[in-house]
């Protein structure tokens, strides 16, 4: 399959945010469990997730480009949410946009990930 | 081309320094895709792009609460991209327009006013310019985005109440090559197949479009039957870019812009030589076509390909690829069990678009890809409702509703006698198409327009030109909008409107499927549908112009509650009126049945019991099309009863390669072309103000190949000035290896004057369909500067 060149797509924008993220140890106050994204400027928030994201965490950045999500270019904030609204681990509300059906046959005692591996999407074995 | 890690973090620096206005962006909003508690789901269609995802709006205590995908619609079988699950978020915006607005003078500012008042005036102003020069001097241009009531009333008045046919909309940007190549090689226009036909298909031939990005669920079908058949389902994407799409294909071919024609013409070229037609279909069903009036041969057509030869059109295509490469394609294509095309922009914005459209039915009518289960030529629409409200509901200049030619006199009379009006009253002659409209408006000639649901000055080519005439102070503009848009900017009056959800109507998508969405909440404010404000600006007109023809027009819809009720009419009087019998027959479309579907009804559908089943999946094939029956002229299996081929057969023409208007030369070297991104709708009036798509692509970048911007000494993020004969833009760049080298590519929804891709683009259309030549002109291109902080732009 025909694939493009990322690296040099994107290496612009990457460190620039990956920089930014160095320096920042604080993190975004409130929920914690919901909010642990750390601190970006209003100018910084405008940059693409993965831009970042694939120099920050390239093993998830990476599986992500090359599970079906990625192909179909479903994005991190689809699931993630953006800055304000950002939720570390998704719940099965977020799944549930796309997948209603599927949430209404797996079973009810369990989150999506627990069963699928996140960012990949491939049933745990 | 790599730079240092120094260097990058001396541009996080600057952008970390950069000053920052912040926009109005309400972000506490959080889907509640499952929730249940309260809440209640409406069901209805997505407001964006034209897959037709059937989606659910949750609501509680009158507010929008969140939105998810419908599972049992056989669109999109419950998955939404990002613009589908996020579009609810437009409906409490803040920057909602909830007050009729008002200037006497263009310069001047806004004023809110009563609903009375600002009919009156939209009334006064198009009456006034009635009088002095007819209905030559009015207009109307609307969208593929309008809901087909909204499509049809709005030309019902102009054309038997204004006796004009200045009656056009943006799918002339988009959709009219693609209507043009489907009435003069298959007789009859939009798809014989459906989207159904995508999990049956072996073969996906992609060309000019980046179905990735600018159809993502329909993408997300073609990538599961691709990702779960590797070996036996082939994908072949033909693009001058390397796009998000190309990630699926097994074959890429990349071809210097504007050489597809001829690219197209060797695939025929092959399937003729290597005898991979379909001898008996051919003999039964098509006729060759050098003219409408002029028959050749099979013999006649394998000369006329003759000279487009793989290795010809290899070279001719700037020998990016091999001619055994399309020796492959031109096999995969016609030995595939189905073969499913699919094409966008790439092909319609051309100067030859309908020729480029003729040229893939080419392919598809020589080796019988059609009729079949997994095989069609299918373009996709770019917009939810240019194909059911525009293409089918009356809403181009030379189209009234239900497929009829206006230069028709026959077909003038049926409508005529339908809407209870004198014969004579819709003129015969055609109105205005889009570029010749808005010509028309800088030369003072069309007095009084209206706009809705869409924004020219952003989205018309070469658009410096044309937003000259909306400026002008003896044109007067009214638009219809949510939101403000560059074009309310040049507008005297401003009319809110009611958004998806807020309102009740039909959208049809690409695969002949028309959708229900009924209202579910209220509009905020004052904010009204435009068949409630059509209806009251007509009562007003009919009184300023003393013409009881005006109020004929409007009659059948009197005193109707507009929520509901008064769309409901509308489309009885159209479905049940004005489509009995043609081949876009909805008679079995009622509101009734279309809020039993869970995905609507797809037409040909005569009678509520057919409707009920779903309608016709496959165009002219008896047994499963049911006018293929009662329309049927013999015993075999498939009737092409098709309004534009008497002759009842698919034509095959003769279609020569043809250049663009514009090539680059020494002064500017470089070919452009633009294109959709995924985060984006269109102008960005709506996507913009979406916290989470801003963010995603919060500018229009230019792309340049690494290639050509190592010669030009272009990094990633640097300013670049992209200049035509026409205008200029200065944006970032993104360098990787998607444009082939010698083309740049830039996104066009960015508002902002520097950024605003429209400046730069051709205006040069299509002798035939009118459609500009968006995708193809000549730029120079160089480095104005290093990275530079910028902000978003959304008037």
């Amino acid at each position: 399959m025909v694939e493009k060149n990322r690296g040099v797509f994107y290496t612009g924008f990457c460190l620039v945010v990956a920089a930014a993220m160095c320096l920042s140890v604080s993190v975004v106050v409130g929920d914690t469990e919901k909010s642990m994204h750390p601190e970006l400027s209003e100018q910084e928030m405008l940059i693409a997730c993965a831009d970042c994201h694939r120099e920050a965490t390239p093993e998830v950045e990476k599986e992500w480009y090359e599970s079906v999500h990625g192909i179909a270019m479903v994005k991190c904030y689809q699931c993630h949410g953006t800055f304000e609204t950002f939720a570390l681990t998704p719940t099965k509300e977020n799944c549930a946009i796309c997948h209603t059906n599927m949430l209404d046959k797996c079973p009810q005692d369990k989150n999506c990930w627990e069963c699928h591996v996140p960012h990949s999407f491939k049933a745990k074995k | 081309m790599a730079q240092t890690r120094r260097d990058f973090i001396k541009k996080a620096a600057a952008l970390s320094a950069a000053s920052y206005a912040s926009m109005s962006l309400p972000i506490a909003d959080v889907n509640v895709a499952r929730a249940d508690e309260g809440i209640i789901w409406h069901r209805g269609s997505c407001r964006l792009c034209g897959v037709g995802c059937r989606v659910e709006l949750g609501v509680k205590d009158g507010n929008p609460m969140g939105l998810r995908g419908v599972a049992d619609a056989r669109t999109n079988f419950g998955y939404v991209c990002m613009k589908g699950m996020h579009f609810w978020k437009c409906m409490r915006h803040p920057d909602r327009l909830v007050k009729p607005l008002y200037r006497e003078k263009k310069t001047d500012a806004f004023e809110e006013i009563s609903w009375d008042k600002a009919l009156d005036i939209a009334a006064t102003k198009f009456a006034d310019a009635h009088k002095a020069g007819g209905g030559a001097a009015v207009g109307y241009y609307g969208s593929g985005q309008a809901l087909t009531e909204e499509t049809y009333l709005f030309q019902k008045i102009m054309r038997g109440g204004l006796q004009s046919n200045n009656v056009e909309g943006n799918p002339r940007l988009c959709m009219a090559s693609a209507v043009g190549g489907y009435l003069t090689s298959f007789g009859a226009d939009e798809p014989i197949g459906s989207y159904s036909d995508l999990e049956k298909a072996h073969c996906f031939f992609i060309v000019g479009s980046n179905t990735a990005e600018a159809h993502p669920v329909l993408f997300r079908r073609i990538m599961r039957r691709k990702l779960d058949n590797p070996d036996t389902v082939k994908v072949i994407n033909v693009d001058p870019r390397i796009s998000q799409t190309s990630r699926i294909a097994d074959m890429h071919l990349q071809f210097k812009p504007g050489t597809d024609l001829a690219l197209l013409n060797a695939m025929a070229h092959v399937i003729v030589e290597e005898k991979l037609y379909d001898e008996e279909f051919i003999n039964t069903y098509t006729t060759f076509r050098k003219g409408k009036k002029e028959k050749t041969s099979f013999d006649d057509f394998k000369a006329h390909l003759a000279k487009y030869t793989p290795e010809e059109a290899a070279k001719e295509c700037g020998d990016a690829f091999k001619a055994e490469d399309i020796r492959t394609v031109a096999r995969w294509f016609a030995k595939s069990k189905g073969t499913v095309s699919l094409w966008t922009m790439g092909l319609n914005q051309r100067k030859r678009g309908v020729w480029a459209n003729n040229l893939m039915h080419n392919l598809h009518i020589l080796t019988g890809q059609l009729m079949k289960d997994g095989a069609d030529s299918l373009s996709l629409t770019g917009q939810p409702n240019a194909c059911g409200g525009v293409r089918e509901g009356g809403g181009l200049c030379h189209i009234l509703p239900g497929h009829r030619l206006v230069v028709k006199e026959k077909l003038r009379r049926q409508v005529e006698a339908a809407w209870g009006i004198p014969e004579g009253r819709i003129p015969a002659k055609p109105g205005l198409h889009t570029m010749a409209m808005f010509s028309a408006v800088n030369e003072g000639k069309v007095k009084a327009l209206w706009v809705n649901c869409t924004s020219p000055v952003q989205s018309l080519p070469n658009c410096n030109l044309y937003n000259k005439g909306m400026d002008r102070e003896d044109v007067f503009i009214v638009c219809t909008e949510i939101f403000h848009t560059l074009t309310t900017q040049k507008a005297n009056l401003v009319l809110p409107t009611s958004f998806h959800f807020e309102k009740t109507g039909v959208y049809g998508c690409t695969e002949r499927r028309s959708q229900l969405t009924r209202k579910a909440i209220d509009s905020p404010g004052d904010a009204k549908p435009e068949v409630w404000i059509v209806r009251e600006w007509a009562k007003k007109l009919a009184e300023k112009l003393d013409d009881p023809v005006i109020s004929q027009c409007i009659k059948p819809f009197e005193g109707l509650e507009e929520g509901y009720d008064l769309p409901k009419a509308i489309w009885d009087e159209y479905s049940q009126k004005l489509t009995a019998h043609r081949d876009n027959d909805l008679r079995g479309a009622t509101y009734d049945v279309l809020e039993q579907m869970a995905d609507g009804v797809q037409w040909p559908a005569p009678t509520e019991e057919f409707a009920l089943t779903g309608g016709t999946v496959k165009k002219f094939v008896k047994g499963r099309d049911p006018m293929a029956t009662t329309e049927s002229k013999n015993d075999l299996p498939y009737q092409f009863y098709g309004p534009a081929h008497s002759d009842r057969t698919l034509w095959i023409w003769h279609r020569d390669q043809a250049d663009p208007e514009e090539i680059p030369d020494a002064e500017y070297p470089f070919y452009l072309s633009t294109g959709r991104i995924i985060d984006h709708w269109h102008t960005m009036s709506m996507t913009g103000r979406v916290p989470e798509l801003l963010r995603a692509n919060p500018y229009a970048y230019v792309e340049l190949n690494p290639k050509d911007a190592k010669r030009l000494g272009i990094q990633p993020g640097d300013m670049v000035e992209i200049k035509s004969r026409r205008g200029v833009n200065l944006l970032p760049a993104k360098v990787y290896e998607g444009p082939i080298e010698g083309m740049v590519f830039a996104y066009w929804h960015d508002q902002h004057p520097d950024r605003m891709i429209n400046k730069v683009t051709k205006d040069a259309y299509d002798p035939g369909s009118k459609e500009p030549e968006f995708k193809i002109c000549a730029v120079q291109v160089k480095k104005a500067s290093g990275p530079k902080p910028l902000k978003p732009y959304i008037v």
